[in-house]
């Protein structure tokens, strides 16, 4: 066999070079705040900083299945909201404590299947569908919590949240990281795993070589879904208040997530696992423009700018054949 | 196998056809010691050729044997990395393919390189629409449309309405479309004669409309120069008045017209010379009596296909031809159960019959393995690595512990065997299959059904665009598998490997089975004889 010709490279050096930018990139970072105020290093601020990624690298990593496939799921950061509120109503008012955590599973795999029914059955491109969606579940939202914040206070859902099971470690991580850790092995080992990326990549060629495609889409849905719901179950249980907006912003930062981390939108390239590299550069962002004092309105603008820099330098546009 | 070059290969300038008259007129273009790397592998060592005035010059050559590169230097898409080239006495180092346009050298790409919701006119001046500004910075649209019905009138294409949009006209006139931009922008930009280059022209069209193009290419002889390159010898034969041939990156030999014979560029190409059982006829056994049919065929129509019926048997290779469009496709994917479906009629794999929802899974299932006709879009996911395509089809058998986890061993285990006995050229099974060459993309398509160790292979088209080894190698594999008792379906627009490598051979023809032929490895039917049956 002959191991000179071009054929033979596994990873061309731009391969590899995208697989490190990311890195490069949140260790740049790293420098640059820890520089500007040595706070940034605190055991406390390293703490906060596991506190506020852990419920984006649950969205991200959901999100990051529909975008394996091809697809996109804007509705997340409403589902997030709508799982929130769900759960803050029926801890508040019918005591359910930590049965409000499958009622939130319930609420995201539901949720994803409206997703998946209306890309898949409907035949409505999925940036559309789940735009479409997406208000609606924001009104569910609204609609069930009459417009208003809903307060309760539960010990079980915040030791959930605040409490310590390992070391300082708090639980959100915790829980996080371990769910973060099932979806990446499900991502890379299994055979839902691998569809992903043939479908992604090759939806006729999956087809042809005798794989579900729509079983494939919609599971992607659901897991989106679901781990929206799961997301929105942590969030209002270390905030202890549902409001009516709470999800919103993340929708925006894991897909920013998702795309540094190396997934393409095109879909059929990147990796679930992928998801904490990029929530790590959005998390580290704006841990440290807060820790550093920035403005919050000036932060919007800096963080903006920020992500369209970092999808410019880790987008791999050798595989992707138009931007869309 | 380059330096056993013989002198008497080389053609003396002015011995061919085209070129009669007696003031020799200096080349066109001449490419001196041209050479060009890309990360550091050579591809092009040293090049030197010429293109003539008036003159049909083919490049020859296996994959990977620097013909595409060349033509991406002379249309300045590419640029070399040493030696030179000179237009018409001048240098010439175009920077992008727009310069080498206004130098009267454009390229007719093998995907139409045309948009096809603009109307023709807009297409014929695309990119170079400056020429047709008034004064107030507008593109005069009449000029253009003026311009283009001009163009395609002298060319006899004046059935071409300039301002329909081309998606109304069928892949030949799209094609002449294209030929016809050359000649528009090099007379736009005042060139007499364009230096036109045909990359694989004819690689997505069969018989009647390859026929039309080459009439057209002829007629046009005189207007310019063409450079042909192509996979399909006999078109070097059919067109050129001189062929280059390449080999790893060198341009070995210069073979004239009148030394032109298929064997002998299949020599030079290949570096070895062609065996008479290029198609393994020798192997190919008569079926045992009597016969044990794998796959029933029962009326089936649909899109495309009318009331077909016929049986494939176990260790048979059957043959299926016609022009395009005769149905040949769509009886392959209606079978496997790819879109279209069938609307009525029956297909039973050893005696059962595939139901018409699902179909493909069904197929796979019953062990049928589909070898699609367009590999980068439904044969294999161009930016996956080797292993993940290969094992796609089969991995809900390679589960551990029967959940749904994958056992990479044994994957990895499987993968390789296939890829020693495809000889498969990779690295290492994790290699992106976007950057191996079409014969080695074959076979990874090949690999995937062959790990599940089918009964029945449907293959479409499985050589095409595929250089002469490897070629071999696939019919080489055919004969293997069909003593391994594989009934395979050969569905092909090339004749010469329909009637080699098939047992027996159905002609279609408006969707229905017109005509059908054994074909013993003793008594083959002639080409002209299937022709005759098609049309």
């Amino acid at each position: 066999m002959t191991t000179a010709s071009p054929e033979a490279r596994t990873l061309p050096r731009s391969d590899l070079l995208m697989l490190f930018l990311p890195l490069i990139l949140l260790a740049a970072q790293v420098v640059v705040f820890g520089l500007i105020n040595d706070r940034f290093f605190s055991f406390p601020n390293a703490l906060n900083l596991m506190r506020q990624s852990a419920v984006l690298l649950l969205v991200a990593s959901g999100l990051n299945f529909v975008i394996l496939v091809g697809s996109i799921d804007l509705s997340i950061g409403a589902i997030v909201t709508l799982s929130a509120v769900v759960v803050a109503i029926l801890v508040r008012d019918l005591g359910f404590g930590l049965w409000s955590l499958p009622a939130a599973v319930l609420v995201g795999l539901a949720a994803g299947a409206v997703n998946a029914l209306f890309n898949l059955v409907g035949r409505v491109p999925s940036f559309l569908a789940t735009l479409g969606t997406m208000g609606i579940f924001t009104g569910i939202s609204n609609v069930i919590g009459g417009g208003f914040n809903i307060h309760f206070e539960d010990p079980v859902l915040a030791w959930i949240a605040a409490g310590r099971l390992i070391g300082p470690i708090p639980n959100v991580a915790l829980w996080s990281l371990i769910l973060f850790g099932v979806v990446s092995v499900i991502g890379a080992r299994t055979l839902f795993g691998r569809y992903l990326y043939a479908v992604g990549g090759g939806e006729t060629v999956a087809t042809l070589s005798g794989i579900r495609v729509q079983s494939v889409k919609a599971g992607a849905f659901l897991m989106s879904g679901l781990m929206s719901g799961v997301a929105g179950f942590l969030l209002v249980a270390r905030a202890g208040t549902a409001t009516q907006r709470m999800g919103d912003s993340l929708m925006l930062d894991a897909i920013a997530a998702v795309i540094i981390g190396g997934t393409a939108l095109s879909g059929g390239v990147g990796g679930i696992h992928r998801s904490i590299i990029g929530v790590l550069v959005i998390a580290v962002m704006s841990n440290g423009l807060n820790v550093i004092g920035v403005d919050f309105f000036l932060q919007t603008i800096i963080k903006g700018a920020i992500v369209i820099v970092a999808v410019a330098l880790t987008l791999d546009r050798s595989k992707t054949e138009f931007v869309k | 196998m380059s330096s056993t070059l013989p002198s008497a290969e080389l053609d003396v300038a002015g011995q061919s056809r085209a070129l009669a008259p007696a003031t020799v007129r200096a080349p066109r273009l001449v490419v001196d010691g041209v050479g060009k790397a890309y990360g550091g592998v050579p591809v092009l060592k040293s090049v030197s050729l010429e293109i003539r005035p008036s003159e049909i010059l083919g490049i020859a050559g296996e994959n990977g044997a620097g013909k595409s590169t060349m033509l991406r230097i002379v249309s300045g898409i590419v640029r070399p990395d040493t030696g030179t080239l000179r237009l018409d006495g001048k240098p010439f180092a175009p920077v992008g393919y727009a310069a080498a346009v206004r130098s009267g050298i454009s390229m007719v790409f093998q995907e139409q390189a045309l948009v096809p919701n603009i109307a023709v006119y807009e297409n014929l001046f695309l990119a170079h629409e400056k020429a047709f500004r008034t004064r107030f910075g507008i593109v005069d649209r009449n000029a253009a449309i003026a311009a283009a019905a001009v163009a395609l009138d002298d060319l006899g294409l004046g059935h071409i309405n300039p301002r329909r949009q081309l998606r109304d006209f069928g892949f030949e006139d799209r094609q002449m479309i294209e030929i016809a931009r050359a000649f528009a922008l090099a007379s736009l930009h005042r060139i007499a004669e364009p230096i036109i280059l045909l990359d694989e022209p004819t690689a997505a069209i069969s018989g009647k409309e390859v026929e039309a193009l080459f009439n057209r290419v002829e007629a046009f002889r005189g207007r310019g120069s063409f450079v042909l390159v192509t996979h399909r010898l006999s078109e070097y034969l059919r067109l050129c008045d001189r062929v280059y041939v390449f080999k790893d990156g060198e341009n070995i030999a210069e073979v004239g017209r009148d030394r032109m014979n298929e064997a002998r560029l299949h020599e030079l190409m290949v570096g070895r010379v062609r065996s008479t059982h290029y198609y393994k006829e020798d192997r190919q056994r008569p079926l045992p009596e009597p016969a044990t049919p794998v796959v029933e065929v029962r009326n089936v129509s649909g899109r495309g296909v009318n009331e077909v019926s016929f049986v494939l048997n176990r260790g048979e290779v059957l043959g299926i031809g016609g022009l395009l469009g005769c149905g040949k496709e769509e009886i392959g994917q209606a079978i496997a159960g790819a879109v279209p479906f069938p609307q009525a009629g029956e297909v039973l794999i050893n005696g059962s019959p595939l139901p018409v929802k699902r179909r493909i899974e069904a197929a796979i299932a019953a062990g049928l393995g589909y070898v699609p006709r367009e590999r980068k879009a439904e044969g294999l996911v161009p930016y996956l690595p080797l292993r993940w395509n290969a094992s796609l089809a089969m991995l809900t058998r390679l589960r551990r512990l029967g959940l749904p986890w994958i056992d990479r061993g044994r994957e990895n285990e499987h993968v390789r065997r296939e890829m020693t006995r495809l000889r498969i050229k990779a690295a290492d099974p994790m290699q992106l299959c976007a950057y191996m060459s079409g014969g080695n993309q074959q076979k990874v398509v090949l690999a995937k059904w062959l790990m599940r160790s089918p009964t029945v292979l449907i293959l479409q088209n499985p050589t095409r665009g595929i250089d002469v080894g490897t070629k071999e190698e696939i019919y080489g594999l055919i004969r293997d598998l069909s003593e391994a008792g594989v009934a395979i379906l050969l569905i092909s627009d090339d004749l010469p490997e329909l009637i080699g490598v098939s047992g027996r051979i159905l002609l279609m023809r408006e969707g229905q089975v017109a005509h059908e032929y054994a074909s013993p490895a003793d008594r083959k039917p002639s080409e002209d004889e299937l022709i005759r049956h098609m049309v």
